[in-house]
């Protein structure tokens, strides 16, 4: 009868309870929708990052990272392709070749990365043919055909089917220059990325270069889930340890900050609200408690024990955080649904975003398990809120309690 | 054996240095079954020897036995198990639980006690009956008069099957035909069923229908008379 007791406790004042039930459902909604955006904003930068260049993990030669160049070639491409594609989890994986430009047209110069890419497997790893704003993606039907960035094509003042000359440094350190027909122009969400690569044929560029058959600089491969590459990525390194293998976390730090960041902002945010409506839970139930004075009292005196007292006083404590908090959760499953399939425009932000990697329509990102969590975080806080109140009603001597004035 | 047996009580309170004796050296006994009022005039002791017959106040000095057990030296959880097995109370403002109905009210104390379900409904009903209000049953408080709410207050206080009814000024807010519907109903059970009464009050219409009078003032036993 307790449970009784102090859920009908909870409405004997319906205007008090509802205003504080409010500010519960509305705080956790505003915490929610903070984690929730934060969460999005960033898993958003990451799969762009993933499925645009990084990969789930890369395979390089050891001394790659040093100089970047040609010279440190991966070898008997096919068998370490053949071997990762049959690992469970891999649902794609293709080899690169990656040099280091100068990009010239008329009238000026950009250096970028010139990455040759196999027509037939890349984009099992790269979303690259999603992000053209103008023209076509690279095909063997095109002669010497070249993806560039919008903003490449500005600052080289090009557009589509201009012609550019790219100088690339070949495996035996000559520079050797080659034509490329721009087929199509790309935009996404990073600016750095966009700013630094261009894209050819794999066939294209090993001609150019005299690049050795089933050789690359790189191998990328893609996961799903993309929790589980990590450990495919070390058994993978484990097996070949004369090989640099680096997930995307290593070769995106920025990235994993970001995402660590997010999760604890997100979370940090959530307390300090909770906090706030946890002293204003405490600020009600004084009320109730200074209220009812002489009924608790007189339940003392008719014998009730005060640690029933205390219970009676944390069940309605709980009832009434959980009518707020099963209120804010479901606002926020509604209102992150929704936003979840329209997104919230940033586009006002959308060039500061873009230089961070980061998309300007942002989709809303909350699990189950994240709803859960806030659920025990409001029940957590509902008996925090509920301890000092009820000490203060512990404390009454029923004798006096029940000759209270209230 | 006497119901209540109090030997010697003082309570004496520390006010800015100057001891007040509350109660001055009371020894009375009652015995079961009687009707009794304290009376006395406002200060003169009678809440504060109720409370502590009543396990609700401690004592400064002396021995208060309850069916034979000595409840002074008890602890508090000791008094609260105590009091909710054997003592009855009856407050002047009614004191019931506003959200639970009046059968609930009794209910609750049943519980309390951890009598089953179904035994604490059958008795519920009884006690409605018994107190003549078995129509109200499923009202809350707030919806009944002043008159039917005591009524399940004593209800609730004879739902332990105490030794005996403390009732402090238990008329004070009903008007005369209420009191004198309630002062009936007491004293019926009194005569039929036995059941203890002790009275703290000021009301002519409970001294009147008292059987023994115990007056105070200052803290003592001024006179104890037996009506018969």
């Amino acid at each position: 009868m307790l449970w009784h007791i102090a859920w009908r406790n909870v409405w004997r004042n319906k205007v008090r309870s509802l205003v504080i039930a409010s500010a519960i459902a509305i705080g956790l909604l505003g915490g929610v929708f903070s984690y929730a955006f934060m969460m999005g904003l960033v898993n958003q930068a990451v799969r762009s990052a993933i499925h645009v260049g990084l990969g789930s993990f890369q395979v390089h030669h050891p001394d790659y990272p040093t100089d970047r160049d040609l010279r440190y070639a991966l070898d008997d491409v096919d068998a370490l392709l053949a071997e990762v594609r049959s690992t469970p989890g891999v649902v794609g994986a293709s080899s690169r070749i990656v040099g280091t430009a100068m990009a010239s047209s008329a009238v000026g110069t950009a250096a970028a990365r010139i990455v040759g890419v196999d027509l037939d497997h890349d984009p099992e790893i790269s979303d690259l043919r999603t992000k053209l704003i103008e023209g076509a993606y690279l095909s063997a039907d095109e002669r010497i055909p070249l993806l560039m960035s919008e903003k490449v094509a500005d600052d080289l003042e090009v557009r589509l089917r201009s012609r550019i000359v790219a100088s690339v440094v070949s495996p035996t350190g000559e520079i050797v220059y080659g034509a490329f027909r721009i087929v199509g122009i790309f935009r996404t969400s990073d600016s750095v990325f966009d700013q630094s690569n261009v894209f050819v044929t794999r066939e294209d560029l090993a001609e150019l270069t005299g690049f050795a058959d089933n050789s690359a600089s790189e191998l990328i491969v893609r996961i799903e889930p993309r929790e589980s590459g990590d450990a495919v990525a070390a058994a993978f390194a484990a097996a070949h340890p004369e090989l640099l293998v680096r997930t995307w976390r290593d070769l995106a730090p920025q990235l994993q900050l970001a995402a660590d960041f997010g999760g604890v902002f997100g979370f940090g945010f959530l307390a300090i609200i909770l906090t706030a409506l946890g002293f204003g839970i405490v600020n009600t139930m004084l009320m109730v408690v200074m209220e009812r004075t002489r009924e608790i009292g007189m339940l003392m005196a008719l014998g009730m024990a005060r640690a029933r007292v205390f219970w009676m006083l944390l069940y309605e404590t709980a009832f009434l955080s959980m009518v707020g908090g099963v209120g804010g959760l479901v606002l926020s499953v509604a209102l992150l649904g929704w936003l979840g399939r329209v997104g919230v425009n940033m586009q006002a932000w959308a060039e500061g975003l873009a230089a961070f990697g980061y998309d300007s329509m942002i989709y809303p990102e909350a699990s189950t398990s994240f709803y859960l969590q806030v659920a025990g975080m409001v029940l957590v806080t509902a008996f925090l809120a509920s301890i000092y109140p009820a000490r203060r009603a512990l404390k009454l001597l029923p004798a006096e309690a029940i000759r209270a004035d209230t | 054996m006497p119901v209540i047996d109090a030997r010697d009580v003082y309570k004496t309170y520390e006010g800015s240095g100057v001891p007040v004796h509350a109660v001055n050296g009371i020894s009375f006994a009652v015995e079961k079954g009687e009707f009794t009022a304290v009376i006395g005039p406002s200060g003169c002791g009678k809440t504060t020897l109720l409370n502590m017959v009543g396990g609700l106040d401690s004592i400064t000095k002396g021995e208060i036995y309850i069916g034979g057990t000595q409840i002074d030296s008890m602890s508090e959880a000791e008094l609260t198990d105590f009091r909710l097995k054997r003592i009855g109370f009856v407050f002047q403002a009614y004191n019931l639980i506003p959200v639970l109905t009046a059968k609930e009210n009794i209910e609750f104390i049943m519980e309390l006690q951890g009598i089953p379900a179904d035994e604490r409904a059958v008795r519920s009903r009884e006690l409605l009956a018994e107190v003549g209000i078995a129509d109200q049953a499923d009202k809350r408080p707030g919806l009944m008069s002043g008159g039917q709410q005591q009524r399940v207050a004593v209800a609730r206080a004879l739902a332990s099957k105490p030794e005996f009814v403390l009732a402090d000024e238990p008329t004070a807010n009903l008007d005369s035909h209420a009191t004198s519907d309630l002062l009936d109903l007491m004293a019926e059970m009194n005569a039929n069923s036995g059941v203890t009464f002790v009275f703290a009050t000021h009301d002519q219409r409970v001294i009147d229908r008292a059987r023994r009078v115990i007056a105070l003032d200052d803290g003592k036993i001024v006179s104890d008379t037996n009506a018969g």
